[in-house]
């Protein structure tokens, strides 16, 4: 399997060309807006941080952002910072260079005298790396160079019992071809954890997966939460989720079958291809980041009940199992999984048809997410603890 | 693909319970797919869109697999053809 993608200096492959306007902190975020949306080519995403967050909390503010710079979609990254915000503009560009050799420039509102004249003169310096960009010519690679992201939400009884399987299949078969399938979620495998444990390379590895479980029980517990309580809720229930670990297997089966390869904490980027799983919460605006700013190239999103979110930097392809929310919110859906509820299609020939369209959108057709601009600049981080 | 009716899907060859598409009535025949084999189980009760029905006798506390792995334990003995759910079993204990 090939497909084609843009080789970037630094060796990744991207299926996007973007040029990205990043807000350093929330105070620059509509500046960015506002700047990409006057240059076609560039997107901008909507951070809110950067700025009153504990030095723990900034940690995770960079790593997101960096990793966002550094995904391979991303020609060139334009940042904008206020100028008196702890994640300084400064500090930004060096973790990306740690990361990346791909272009970056970067403008201080407080320096270039405001929004106006910031936004005029980003506005230019997009210009000028859009030119670059779309000098940029696809060449066809193996699929090993792919990273897909594999997420749910929304879910319904479909979901785990079609559209997850078949994601399942198509992880495993992208496994085999040398590519790297990522999966994440950690409230949704508990009740499976330890199935999920023990399908990783190393002892050391599952424990880690245990360990993510553990320290999240122990922090919900700090304010009288729990996910195992109450499991499956009884909504679950009349719809015919017996037990959590059925509930939770649904979920994971998303991940397909193969050895998990590495574990890794949030928005981290793998070491290693084949099958990875990411320790992120079940929340999918926040998963969907981290996934992207690990370095998915796209994500294929499994929906019952229909969800409309994308990502500025990543294709988010939609597919689900129901029928009837297919037809009803069409404008958000990209594949019809239901074929195989009826029996018309097998679990396997499925997968190959997810396959083909993961193909046809790394060479460069559009998801809805993509078209109509939903989910244009949806980017959500995880927190240690309040703002101060 | 062969264009057959089918009312339940067996995710794995493993699984002792199969998930109807479609609400099924005490003597309806679940038909589903195993291993491109076409399995047509009679149901000895109603068993609710989406819900689980046996392919197997299942003794008490036996394991009972779906996604090829264990999602339960058997709290009493069930009929191939019956509804599972709640009723008839549990959490697995000792899983972890």
């Amino acid at each position: 399997m090939k497909f084609y993608g843009y080789r970037r200096p630094d060796g990744l492959i991207g299926i996007r060309n973007h040029v990205l306007i990043m807000p350093t902190v929330g105070c620059a975020t509509e500046t960015c807006r506002i700047i990409a949306g006057l240059v076609d080519g560039a997107v901008s995403l909507a951070n809110q941080n950067g700025c009153g967050e504990v030095e723990g909390n900034r940690r995770l503010t960079q790593a997101v952002l960096a990793g966002l710079a550094a995904n391979p979609n991303v020609y060139g990254t334009i940042l904008v910072g206020l100028g008196c915000e702890p994640n300084s503009v400064e500090a930004m560009s060096s973790i990306i260079q740690k990361m990346t050799n791909k272009p970056l420039r970067s403008l201080i509102i407080q320096e270039e005298g405001g929004t106006v004249n910031t936004i005029c003169k980003a506005v230019r310096f997009a210009q000028h790396m859009i030119v670059e960009a779309s000098s940029c010519r696809p060449e066809e690679v193996d699929i090993s160079e792919l990273m897909m992201g594999v997420e749910c939400g929304g879910s319904d009884a479909t979901s785990g019992l079609v559209a997850n399987p078949v994601m399942g299949r198509v992880s495993d078969i992208l496994v085999e071809s040398g590519a790297t399938s990522m999966f994440s979620e950690t409230p949704e495998i508990i009740g499976a954890e330890h199935i999920l444990a023990k399908r990783c390379c190393t002892s050391q590895m599952g424990q880690k997966i245990l360990d993510f479980c553990a320290d999240l029980e122990n922090e919900l517990e700090k304010v009288n939460e729990s996910l195992r309580s109450g499991q499956p809720s009884p909504g679950n229930k009349a719809g015919g989720i017996t037990t959590l670990e059925e509930k939770s297997l649904g979920c994971i089966h998303k991940g397909g079958t193969k050895p998990i390869m590495e574990v890794i904490d949030c928005a981290q980027r793998p070491s290693q291809k084949g099958l990875v799983y990411m320790n992120t919460p079940g929340y999918d605006l926040l998963s969907v980041t981290a996934k992207v700013a690990a370095g998915c190239q796209l994500i294929v999103f499994t929906t019952g009940r229909g969800n409309p979110i994308g990502n500025p930097i990543a294709p988010v392809i939609k597919v689900t199992a129901n029928e009837e929310l297919f037809v009803k919110m069409n404008d958000n859906m990209d594949m019809d999984l239901s074929p195989v509820l009826q029996g018309q299609q097998s679990l396997e020939e499925m997968a190959d048809c997810v396959l083909e369209e993961i193909i046809r959108v790394a060479n460069g057709k559009k998801t809805k997410t993509e078209i109509y601009g939903f989910g244009f600049s949806e980017t959500v981080m995880r927190r240690m603890c309040d703002y101060v | 693909m062969k264009k057959i009716m089918i009312n339940a899907m067996l995710i794995s060859c493993r699984d002792d319970v199969a998930t109807v598409t479609t609400e099924l009535r005490q003597g309806d025949v679940a038909v589903f797919q195993k291993v491109g084999e076409v399995i047509h189980l009679p149901v000895i009760e109603d068993v609710p869109k989406f819900h689980k029905v046996a392919v197997r006798n299942i003794e008490k506390q036996e394991t009972v697999r779906k996604y090829g792995e264990i999602i339960g334990q058997a709290t009493q003995n069930i009929v191939q053809g019956s509804h599972v759910h709640d009723h008839n079993i549990s959490s697995p204990v000792n899983e972890r």
